[in-house]
């Protein structure tokens, strides 16, 4: 039992880790090139300084982002080798075409980083586009593959035996889709708001320095976007959760009792042995109508499941009203920037709006990560939802709490060096004021 | 169709060698120069790596893929006995990446570059090394899964003298493609002197060491390694490999920078080549000792429809890949 913990934690943390600089490493190329764009267009040597400055954080959370990327596709079978070798075959397509389109992103990194005056410009722009591009698709595939763990399709089970394996329906399995696109516009919403609020850091320090202006316009407009799609993305992946995993949805809204007319819980903390939730807001039918668009039909309690079933409540629904309530606060502050953006200009520098663009850099990825416990501690305590249990598929070794602690002293030491890097980098970005002639690299 | 993912899980494993192997080796090179060189020689490592290290470092985790996508059983199995040495392995792989792109990267130079110089070289060591003893692992062919001890299941299969060979083996490989490779990255004549006799100096240690392998092979009595000094094909890539050191030797002496780069991974292929020649059709070669029956491609090999998306995968993504690989190489790395 404490093997399969130690396990189950190992892979979080690893996932935890990644998923950041996975998040950083497909926004930012965008941010990137759109800076890049603009000096091409303008020779303003503002924006190659912005453009530099930016190529070196990519680079750093790109190379993160890759080998912790590499840990996670080999512990998903040191730690878990009976689901590897079960699921391997049938998910195993997304991961090859997830390696290729990982291949051409590094393969644009290296051009991107190391061509400038060596290849046509305009071809050096396009590498740093593409890496953006190559960096979603990747995201993509290997969400196709986390998709089929929840909505395993394109397999038939005879005996033991897993037959018929069919990768393209497994691939582009129900939850897909919508997984894909609510991690996608998830990494634009959290690295936007994340790189606005280091520069508004930044401007709030040096008034004058139009870099870190033109650095908060530009994140902004992908974070704002993204911001704002999130809210109507998040409504579709909820009904698919609703449709293809009840229990996981039941979980998310503590909704312990199933009911016709269910009302949506705003907050709230669930007594899973009450079955009951205290402190929370109802609003009553709108949990039907989310699920199912319509106000007076069932919702699938946690009741029509045994419960040893169960992923744990208090965890995925906390986890869950934290996603949320950082999704809408985004997307309020996306809708008070663009109205100050398009009325009150005078107010985007002012020391009140820079603070609260300092204090949201965080919680983008902070919802992120909440996304994930509800993804896959909402899976619980299945590994593929229904089919293989977690406990089934662990590794026979024993002392799996070393390589945790090995992994998570390596992890938290990381970070920390990670957050000291950035500080240095953010120091010493401070000599790249627009009319210095100093070379970004 | 079996056969041919098989061919492409071992060119991405020969070029994860040939390539990543070499960047390895260029920290372990690092490790074992002399203080007064290692700034210049990080110099010219930077220049050298900085621009397709991260490509290089992919060709494992496609190989890997392959592995648990084709033969599925074979990756579990590998994943069970050998989590230890991987586990090391994957330490060093997160270490020596981001020490790398920290020391490049770092806003400032300062005495952090100390540690980061230090993590880097070691993880440098330390992950070839792992990888070697999983190598060293596969071809003893110990594995035993009815094991009941954690000794016999987790430990005695990597855990011996040929393994711990085969592993200095491989760092020595390593190190020596890298100083060949290096010969090339500078103009300066003191730095290419100094790169010619390292690399002269690996090689003799990889002669020394070679012989060390097939001695403890030997006397472990490893059946695989007994096929290999029966198989023709696989003597021939020895004595080959052996014959072309005194061509790489005299090249070097000449200070030809094309031709012992040539040779050196001409070496290794054929070393790579030998190895897969005695052990296919197996994956996992038998373990008599213990009555496991190895895992041969066929046995191991997924169903018709998963090969078949894979393989169509695979060819597409190398058409998407090996131009843009050998475009980044050539501006990169071809100095007109």
């Amino acid at each position: 039992m404490i093997d399969l913990l130690a396990a189950r934690s190992q892979m979080a943390i690893s996932l935890g880790f990644h998923i950041i600089f996975a998040c950083i490493g497909m926004a930012m190329p965008f941010f990137m090139s759109m800076a890049h764009w603009r000096w091409l267009k303008t020779r303003d040597k503002l924006y190659l300084n912005l453009t530099k400055v930016w190529m070196r954080g990519v680079a750093i959370f790109f190379a993160m982002g890759a080998v912790s990327g590499t840990v996670l596709a080999f512990e998903l079978g040191l730690l878990f080798p009976g689901f590897m070798e079960k699921a391997g075959p049938v998910i195993g397509l997304p991961f090859a075409w997830e390696g290729t389109a990982f291949f051409l992103e590094a393969i644009a990194l290296g051009f991107y980083l190391y061509g400038w005056n060596k290849i046509n410009q305009w071809v050096h722009w396009a590498a740093g586009l593409a890496m953006g591009v190559f960096g979603i698709a990747s995201a993509f595939f290997v969400i196709c593959a986390n998709g089929w763990m929840n909505s395993p399709t394109g397999f038939d089970i005879v005996g033991d035996k897993w037959t018929n394996i069919d990768p393209i329906a497994a691939m582009f399995n129900p939850a897909a889709l919508q997984q894909g696109i609510h991690m996608s516009i998830a990494a634009f919403a959290a690295t936007g708001f994340g790189v606005a609020g280091i520069h508004a850091f930044l401007l709030f320090r040096e008034r004058q320095d139009r870099l870190h202006a033109a650095a908060i316009r530009i994140a902004l407009i992908f974070g704002t976007t993204a911001a704002l799609l999130q809210p109507i993305s998040g409504d579709l992946s909820a009904k698919m959760v609703a449709d293809t995993q009840p229990e996981k949805f039941a979980a998310m809204e503590s909704h312990f009792k199933t009911e016709k007319g269910a009302g949506l819980l705003i907050g709230g903390i669930p007594l899973e042995d009450e079955r009951r939730v205290i402190l929370g807001l109802r609003i009553p039918g709108m949990l039907s109508f989310l699920a199912h668009g319509d106000f007076d039909s069932e919702v699938t309690g946690l009741d029509a499941f045994p419960e040893e079933d169960w992923p744990p409540v208090i965890v995925v629904h906390v986890a869950f009203q934290v996603m949320v309530g950082i999704g809408f606060l985004l997307a309020g502050l996306s809708l008070l920037y663009l109205f100050i953006r398009w009325k009150k200009q005078q107010l985007l520098d002012h020391p009140w709006f820079l603070l609260l663009l300092i204090v949201c850099t965080p919680i983008g990825f902070i919802a992120v990560e909440a996304g994930w416990v509800v993804t896959e501690v909402g899976r619980q305590p299945w590994v593929v939802y229904k089919i293989l249990r977690v406990a089934d598929t662990v590794t026979p070794m024993p002392g799996l709490w070393i390589p945790l602690l090995l992994f998570t002293g390596m992890y938290v030491a990381l970070t920390a060096v990670g957050a000291w890097l950035m500080a240095r980098q953010i120091k010493s970005v401070r000599g790249l004021a627009p009319e210095s002639e100093k070379d970004g690299l | 169709m079996i056969e041919f993912i098989a061919l492409f899980m071992g060119i991405s494993i020969w070029l994860y060698c040939l390539l990543g192997g070499a960047d390895f080796g260029a920290g372990i090179l690092e490790l074992f120069t002399p203080k007064a060189m290692q700034k210049e020689q990080r110099k010219v490592v930077n220049k050298a790596l900085s621009s397709v290290w991260e490509v290089n470092h992919i060709w494992l985790i496609l190989a890997l893929v392959i592995c648990f996508n084709a033969f599925p059983k074979v990756w579990a199995q590998i994943a069970i006995t050998f989590h230890i040495p991987l586990t090391i392995m994957l330490m060093g792989i997160v270490c020596r990446g981001c020490a790398f792109t920290f020391r490049h990267y770092d806003a400032y130079k300062d005495e952090s570059q100390i540690y980061y110089n230090r993590f880097f070289t070691l993880s440098s060591l330390l992950t070839p090394f792992s990888l070697g003893l999983v190598a060293g692992g596969l071809i003893l062919g110990r594995i035993n899964p009815a094991a009941t001890s954690f000794n016999t299941a987790y430990i005695a299969p990597w855990f011996n003298l040929f393994s711990f060979t085969l592993a200095i083996f491989l760092c020595i490989l390593f190190t020596y493609l890298a100083s060949v490779y290096l010969v090339g990255e500078t103009s300066d004549q003191k730095l290419k002197s100094f790169f010619i006799f390292r690399a002269k100096r690996w090689m003799t240690a990889s002669i020394v060491v070679g012989g060390a392998v097939f001695i403890t092979g030997w006397f472990s009595h490893s059946d695989l390694f007994q096929r290999f000094l029966t198989s023709p094909v696989s003597l021939f890539c020895v004595g080959l490999t052996t014959l072309l050191l005194i061509p790489g030797w005299i090249a070097l002496n000449e200070r030809a920078i094309w031709i012992p780069r040539v040779i050196a991974s001409g070496q290794f292929t054929l070393i790579v080549l030998g190895w897969y020649n005695v052990e296919y059709p197996y994956l996992i070669p038998p373990s008599p000792q213990f009555g496991y029956p190895g895992l041969t491609l066929y046995d191991a090999a997924a169903s018709g429809a998963v090969l078949n998306s894979l393989a169509l995968a695979l060819i597409i993504g190398s058409l998407l890949i090996f131009p843009s690989i050998f475009y980044l190489f050539k501006v990169f790395k071809v100095r007109t």
